[in-house]
């Protein structure tokens, strides 16, 4: 028993301390994203569950869910796509799109990974990967906008971020 | 063994958050004579008008997305389903034609070219006017939970069943009117919806189901 006892208190403590430290951040992001043929529309959570790690959720205005996705500095891995985006044609562009979206709320991912180049405009971050015959650059807006513009041939897209406020006066 | 049995075990409680009591949910003891109770009050509605608050829930996500707007109904196939906060969206459906208005930009499409909107302004109808438990796209189970009856519609294809594990229709035994619309998918993910301030069969003007 008293051998016991130390490792129950810890066990206690161990789950009072996570309590404690709460859950990780998250924003939320109003979405409009341009395909060809489309405009896709919706919200995009972006959450840091762990240090050089992004999770990104996109759900659209009714609530289905478009992607559940994970950035660290090896790329994206899709936990979830809803199966009309899984196109071997689309599903890499709207990988790297989302590495940049990660790594612009993660400095930490910028800089883990070698993808990246960073330049600044008029003072204002923007982030290009370069990869095969296509690029990918995000642009940071003040107002806490952001677009991402991806141009691989055939396939240009527009992907507008807007910060919003995550809680609803009911 | 005894005492660290006990022990363990305060230690346990000691560790789980206080939780809200809820009602117990057991099965309708007439659910025929509920049904048709509930359908009846639906079959009364010509139109109405209420607030609503979404909520999204995603497993491990800290907060549920939350959204809020209103809702206009008039029978048999008008809705104007509009999102105030956090952000504007406008959906129409007018028999027909669906507009949406996204960012102060307005487009027009045939109910019958997108299946999506398709089935949405089909479920919002149904929730309405109650046809929703009686389809025969879903088996209805009735439940009681204290001054509320409870509708589990269980999709019967397999396709739907693959994002859509059941929705809950909540009715409040002091209206019989759905209150609350909940769809769970086979994650555990879900989409809840609350409706508040209902109007029942008030005039709607015309001009709700307009879109410029």
């Amino acid at each position: 028993m008293n051998r016991c006892l130390p490792l129950l208190l810890f066990l206690n403590s161990s789950c009072a301390i996570a309590m404690a430290q709460g859950a990780p951040a998250e924003t939320m992001w109003q979405v409009s994203w341009r395909v060809p043929g489309n405009t896709l529309t919706g919200i995009l959570v972006i959450q840091q569950p762990t240090p050089v790690q992004v999770r990104l959720v996109m759900v659209n205005e009714f609530g289905v869910k478009y992607f559940d996705a994970r950035a660290d500095s090896s790329g994206t891995a899709f936990q979830y796509i809803l199966p009309a985006m899984d196109k071997d044609s689309f599903k890499p562009i709207l990988a790297r799109s989302l590495m940049l979206v990660a790594m612009q709320a993660d400095p930490g991912l910028q800089k883990s990974s070698r993808l990246v180049e960073v330049k600044f405009r008029r003072g204002l971050p923007k982030l290009t990967i370069r990869k095969g015959a296509g690029r990918a650059s995000l642009f940071r807006h003040p107002d806490d906008e952001v677009v991402v513009r991806v141009r691989s041939f055939p396939i240009r897209c527009n992907f507008d971020l807007k910060k919003i406020e995550q809680h609803v006066e009911e | 063994m005894r005492q660290l049995l006990y022990v363990l075990s305060v230690v346990l409680v000691s560790t789980l958050p206080a939780q809200g009591q809820t009602a117990l949910r057991k099965p309708a003891t007439s659910p025929v004579q509920v049904l048709s109770t509930l359908s009846g009050a639906s079959a009364g509605i010509t139109t109405l008008q209420t607030d609503f608050v979404q909520y999204r829930h995603v497993d491990l996500l800290a907060n549920d997305i939350q959204s809020k707007g209103k809702l206009v109904y008039a029978r048999p196939d008008r809705v104007r389903w509009e999102y105030t906060a956090p952000y504007s969206y406008i959906i129409v459906v007018d028999k027909n034609k669906i507009s949406l208005r996204n960012n102060a930009k307005t487009s027009t499409i045939n109910a019958g070219s997108n299946e999506f909107f398709k089935q949405l302004s089909g479920i919002i109808r149904g929730l309405i006017q109650g046809d929703l438990l009686s389809s025969k796209e879903f088996t209805c189970t009735l439940y009681e939970e204290g001054a509320v009856w409870v509708a589990a519609l269980v999709p019967v294809s397999k396709e739907m069943q693959a994002y859509l594990a059941r929705v809950e229709l909540s009715f409040p035994k002091q209206t019989n009117m759905v209150s609350e619309v909940k769809m769970l998918e086979p994650s555990g993910d879900f989409t809840r919806i609350v409706f508040k301030n209902q109007r029942y069969n008030e005039p709607v003007p015309a001009t709700s189901f307009v879109l410029k």
